[in-house]
């Protein structure tokens, strides 16, 4: 078992090594440049190219790319161009509200979708599960930036239920009050997520239920309740488990367009902020994260597979 | 007026806009509820919308809309432009020599930081030198170099500074207007003050002090009891980060934001909830269509003399900004607040038959032109559909070209860009004329239309040395007149900034609205009982 | 595809309703964007005095904020919405399914190579790749095609792999090797034409993501330039009216809406009519 994580990580690291390559270089050779928008109208062609100097910007890219490889394998992610804070600690700061939002989310949506796929599994064809169906069909098929809209109209403005913008009512500084914040923003990611969720984890469950030790366990006289949870439960949690690996990576980058809509201050509001403004140190230290987060997680997943299915890790 | 605000994007904009402040307060008109009625409470606090975090706090380095607002509050100028009229903070006089090559700037008796330490002459001195030293890359050095001379900075005594410049400069009032002094004390000694750890807890001298930044969130400062003139009347100010404008605008209705710059589309919307005053007041801010003369067919005087004449400048306004209660229409490249403006100038007047007679003379016909602008900017857009239309009319075809601000910004920056015939701009310059040289010299980085002329370039360069006022006025008259006839650029409109605030706030005649930075002093605005 | 196939694609259409309510609804957008010109308004003529006019018998989806015809624009919009789903979605189709079966087909080093160069495009957020892509091209409808199609076909390509591994063991593919046929002949003549069910489920279901990908990118601004628009374009300008124009928001939210579903309720309809044994009744 060691060895085989031992041996995954390995291998993850020419893929970071190539997905930096990309990425940088992705960033770098765009049109556009950072430094525009630090010149003002009576800066002359030496004050604008001392600046870029500052910025490091001057050097051939493949040498900007090395300094920046060594400098983040030995801790140092640079600063960002925009204001010049080190990148690391423009992402802790941002990491506890998409890691709080994100994985309240994943929580919360599988927590509704297990027992929802498997109640419409259960009731295959019939008038429940044709209405879950169609609002799952909805849910991958709405506009998220246009139902956040819609919530914060209905709830914030019309309602006054809720708060519309941001993690905080400014002066109030409880946990509760976050919660009251995260319940607009986590409403649309659970909504998509529980939606997408729902088709996997019913298919699977139906597909169990078609399995032989059902049958038998209906033939010894066990309801459908006690069917689903003491035996079909186990093995749903395959697709549980894939969700999981492949929703790792969000958890970090966070949720762009939802963290906008909602002001939310994660990483996903970083990151647009700082891909405008070709802010390459803090897009870098981004996609390392996530892609880190990514192996991180399909290892987990397939760690996970052979706890759950030994069958499964014979296959590797 | 070392700031400038070349608004390459509109204020509701994920990127960053290169922004400078110029020191002038601009009578606001506003809506008949706000003048101040109710009582003062003491405390409280104000939540003021900014679009996105603010970058370094530090005024050396500040250049864009939201770190300047910021600023605003958390230090103080020398001294600023009301009006055109100078308004002491700081400083309690700035006399010049009889030369104009020596200025003497006197402080106030008794003025400290927010951490106590005494407001010196050490501190302005030690600025102005980080300001001009190289290795702090500082976007305002170039302000105080004269013909390439940096000027000289000596302490006097304990409250008075010495300013010598190697020549004498009508706009060096202006530009030191725009300067704020840092403590000395804190910075001292750091290497690099832009990445010094020290910004993220700033030492200031305005009416209020830093008291939290959560990234993303908001910035909270808190009332300054021994800010010169008078304790403040709120509690904490906080700046919070709203991204989205329609969600913002939201969070305005709900009371979650009580103060935002807003659109002239969402005035109406607005006001009619009846939970606002509305501050409107000129930015001094002209938006224009510039002509981009390296180009062969603009570079013919009646092509952009006809596609001036078939644009009509009132419709325009309304269809942009509603009504001209929150756009005047402009002609002279000059704001109405910048010195010597005049409107003594050739408008075109919408005329389609002359605009068609001049294409003729021109002898084109079947004319394409590629209109630019940032993409995020509603104003930009609501014009350039406009501006497609109405040349339509007089058989012009015009290609809407949306860039992003980056892509805008390096095509604009080009000077032999061929890459679109026509584009929108906006910029606020202030109120020294001096300061729009940079916009219209025939070398000049910023000089969008590309219109080269030795003997207008001779004009810009005799105004700035001329220290007779008639006849500095005379020469930036014929300036303006120059652009006018020559139609380099269509001026559309001096806009207004319209700042919606929550009723239950008073003072905010008091608190002077001021371009770019909402209100020049927000230790006058209280919550009314 | 077969005869029996289709069969059972006709079997599972009738059986599902919401399956032919699908296919209708599709139908008539399709035909309405394409006969749009026979509007009466000029989609793109601003009309000041007739600002934001809630719908009327003059104007059946009312105007604008610029005074223009909304139901002109959302037909022409729909024009937009749906070339850009079906461009990108022949592009991402396309690329996928050829690196698919190239790598599955050759295996070895080759399958090593393209599938990590899918591993590396995956895992780069997809915001990230849209937003600097979107800053290399000219912006416009075709640029928006490209970068969505380019984002798309990778996990077409996994599926097409996986498929293609499959497939070449069965017997006639086998046969067609042994009996000397070309590389390529066996791929366009045997591999690909049985993959064909699985294909035209990943592209319907492509249709959908992209029209729901462009819709995002008119969010941040990236998308259709003006005066055309997309109903991405249209549905985020209206979010500023949501107060006091709130069907402006409501006419581009429901068509995007009744389109992506459809087109994913088709795919998977197709997908359960395709498939040898699970989940049919």
């Amino acid at each position: 078992m060691h060895k085989y994580i031992l041996r995954r990580i390995l291998q993850a690291i020419p893929l970071l090594i190539v997905i930096s390559i990309v990425s940088f270089a992705l960033i770098k050779l765009a049109p556009g440049d950072p430094v525009s928008s630090f010149v003002t109208p009576d800066m002359s062609p030496e004050d604008v190219e001392r600046i870029r100097q500052n910025m490091g910007l001057d050097q051939p890219i493949y040498v900007q790319y090395w300094h920046w490889l060594v400098n983040m394998l030995s801790g140092d992610w640079g600063y960002s161009l925009v204001n010049h804070r080190p990148v690391l600690t423009l992402i802790m700061e941002r990491l506890p509200a998409t890691i709080g939002l994100m994985g309240s989310a994943l929580f919360l949506s599988l927590l509704i979708s297990v027992p929802l796929s498997m109640y419409a599994a259960a009731r295959k064809n019939k008038a429940a599960d044709k209405v879950l169906s169609l609002i799952s069909y909805i849910g991958i098929s709405i506009p998220s930036f246009w139902f956040g809209i819609m919530l914060i109209y209905l709830f914030a403005v019309k309602l006054q239920w809720l708060p519309s913008m941001g993690m905080r009512t400014i002066g109030v500084n409880s946990f509760l009050d976050v919660v009251k914040h995260g319940i607009l923003p986590c409403t649309v990611l659970v909504f998509m997520n529980v939606s997408v969720y729902m088709r996997y984890i019913r298919s699977q469950t139906i597909s169990q239920l078609e399995e032989d030790y059902v049958q038998i366990q209906y033939a010894y006289g066990s309801t459908t309740g006690t069917v689903l949870v003491r035996h079909v439960l186990k093995n749903t949690l395959l697709p549980v488990i894939t969700i999981f690996g492949m929703s790792f990576p969000e958890l970090i980058a966070g949720a762009f367009i939802t963290e906008s809509v909602f002001s939310w201050p994660g990483m996903g509001a970083l990151g647009i902020t700082s891909v405008f403004a070709l802010d390459y140190p803090v897009i870098m230290g981004i996609t390392m994260i996530s892609s880190v987060m990514l192996v991180i997680g399909n290892l987990l997943a397939d760690i996970l597979y052979g706890i759950v299915d030994p069958r499964i890790k014979t296959m590797k | 007026m070392k700031k400038k605000l070349l608004s390459l994007t509109a204020l509701l904009t994920l990127v960053t806009v290169i922004v400078t402040a110029c020191g002038g307060s601009a009578p606001a008109s506003n809506s008949p509820t706000a003048t101040t009625t109710g009582q003062a409470q003491a405390g409280g606090q104000l939540i003021v919308a900014v679009q996105e975090d603010p970058r370094v706090l530090n005024p050396v380095y500040a250049g864009d809309r939201v770190t300047l607002t910021i600023n605003q509050s958390l230090f103080s100028h020398l001294y600023t432009y009301n009006n055109g009229e100078k308004k002491f903070v700081l400083a309690e006089s700035l006399t010049p020599s009889a030369d104009n090559l020596t200025y003497t700037l006197k402080l106030r008796k008794g003025l400290t930081w927010h951490d106590g330490k005494p407001i010196t002459a050490d501190d302005v001195v030690f600025t102005m030198e980080s300001v001009l030293d190289e290795k702090q890359h500082s976007s305002d050095r170039a302000n105080f170099i004269f013909n390439g001379t940096p000027l000289q900075v000596k302490k006097v005594d304990e409250l008075t500074v010495e300013f010598k410049l190697p020549q004498a400069s009508a706009a060096f009032e202006g530009v030191l207007a725009g300067f704020i002094p840092i403590p000395k004390h804190v910075f001292e000694g750091e290497a690099d003050l832009e990445k010094s750890k020290k910004n993220e807890k700033p030492i200031g001298s305005g009416p209020f002090k830093f008291k939290e930044y959560r990234a993303g969130e908001y910035v909270t400062l808190e009332r300054f009891d021994n800010y010169f003139a008078g304790k403040p009347k709120l509690d904490t100010v906080t700046y919070r980060i709203a991204k989205d404008p329609n969600a913002a605008n939201m969070a305005l209705q709900n009371g979650e934001l009580q103060m935002r710059k807003i659109d002239a589309v969402d005035h109406n919307k607005l006001n009619s909830t009846n939970r606002f005053n509305m501050v409107t007041y000129p930015e001094g801010r002209l938006n224009y269509l510039a002509f981009n003369l390296n180009v062969d067919v603009l570079k013919k005087k009646e092509v952009r003399q006809a596609i001036a004449y078939a644009l009509d400048r009132k419709e325009l306004i309304t269809a942009t900004y509603l009504s001209e209660e929150f756009a005047k229409p402009a002609a002279s490249i000059f704001t109405p607040d910048t010195m010597y403006h005049t409107s003594e100038v050739e408008t075109y007047e919408h005329n389609v038959d002359r605009a068609k007679e001049l294409l003729t003379q021109a002898g084109v016909s079947n004319l394409k032109l590629r209109l630019a602008y940032v993409n995020t900017n509603k104003a930009h857009e609501t014009q350039a559909l406009y501006v497609q239309q109405k040349l339509g009319e007089i058989g012009i075809t015009v290609e809407l070209m949306a860039l992003d601000s980056g892509a805008f910004g390096n095509m604009s920056l080009d000077m032999n860009n061929t890459a679109y015939d026509l584009s929108f701009g906006g910029y606020i310059m202030g109120h020294e004329p001096d300061g729009y040289k940079s916009l219209y010299l025939s070398d000049a980085a910023y000089n969008y239309s590309h219109y080269k002329n030795p003997e207008f370039d001779a004009l810009w360069n005799q105004a700035a040395v001329e220290m007779d006022p008639a006849k500095r006025g005379e020469l930036y008259k014929q300036i303006q007149q120059t652009v006018a006839n020559e139609m380099t650029i269509y001026p559309i409109a001096y806009d207004n900034a319209i700042i919606a605030v929550d009723k239950k706030f008073g003072g905010l005649q008091e608190a002077g609205p001021k371009p770019v930075v909402m209100f020049e002093d927000l230790s006058k605005v209280f919550i009314q009982q | 595809m077969n005869a029996l196939k289709l069969r059972q694609v006709v079997a599972q259409f009738k059986h599902q309703k919401l399956a032919i309510a699908a296919l209708v609804v599709l139908l008539v957008f399709t035909l309405a964007s394409i006969f749009a010109f026979l509007s009466p308004y000029d989609p793109n003529k601003l009309v000041v005095t007739e600002r934001l006019q809630s719908p009327s018998a003059t104007h059946w989806f009312g105007t604008d904020d610029h005074g223009r015809d909304y139901l002109s624009r959302a037909l022409y919009g729909g024009r937009v919405s749906l070339s850009v789903g079906f461009l990108s979605m022949i592009i991402a189709v396309g690329i996928g399914t050829t690196v698919g079966t190239i790598s599955g087909y050759f295996g070895g080093w080759v399958d090593n190579v393209l599938m990590r160069m899918v591993d590396v495009l995956m895992s780069i957020p997809s915001f990230f790749l849209m937003l600097i892509l979107n800053a290399y091209l000219k912006p416009g409808i075709t640029t928006i095609i490209v970068i969505i199609g380019m984002l798309s076909w990778m996990n077409i390509a996994r599926i097409v792999r996986a498929e293609t591994l499959s497939v070449k063991e069965r017997e006639y593919v086998l046969y067609a090797r042994v009996s000397g046929q070309s590389t390529f002949n066996i791929i366009v003549k045997h591999i690909v034409p049985s993959m064909m069910p699985t294909i035209i489920v990943a592209a319907t279901i492509s249709i959908a993501s992209s029209i729901m990908m462009e819709s995002s990118l008119s969010f941040l601004g990236l998308g259709i330039q003006p005066p055309n628009s997309s109903w991405g374009s249209m549905l985020n300008s209206a979010q500023g009216y949501i107060g006091d124009a709130p069907y402006m928001a409501l006419f581009p939210g429901f068509l995007i809406l009744l389109t992506v579903l459809s087109f994913n309720f088709l795919g998977d309809v197709l997908r359960t009519a395709f498939e040898p044994k699970a989940n049919r009744k």
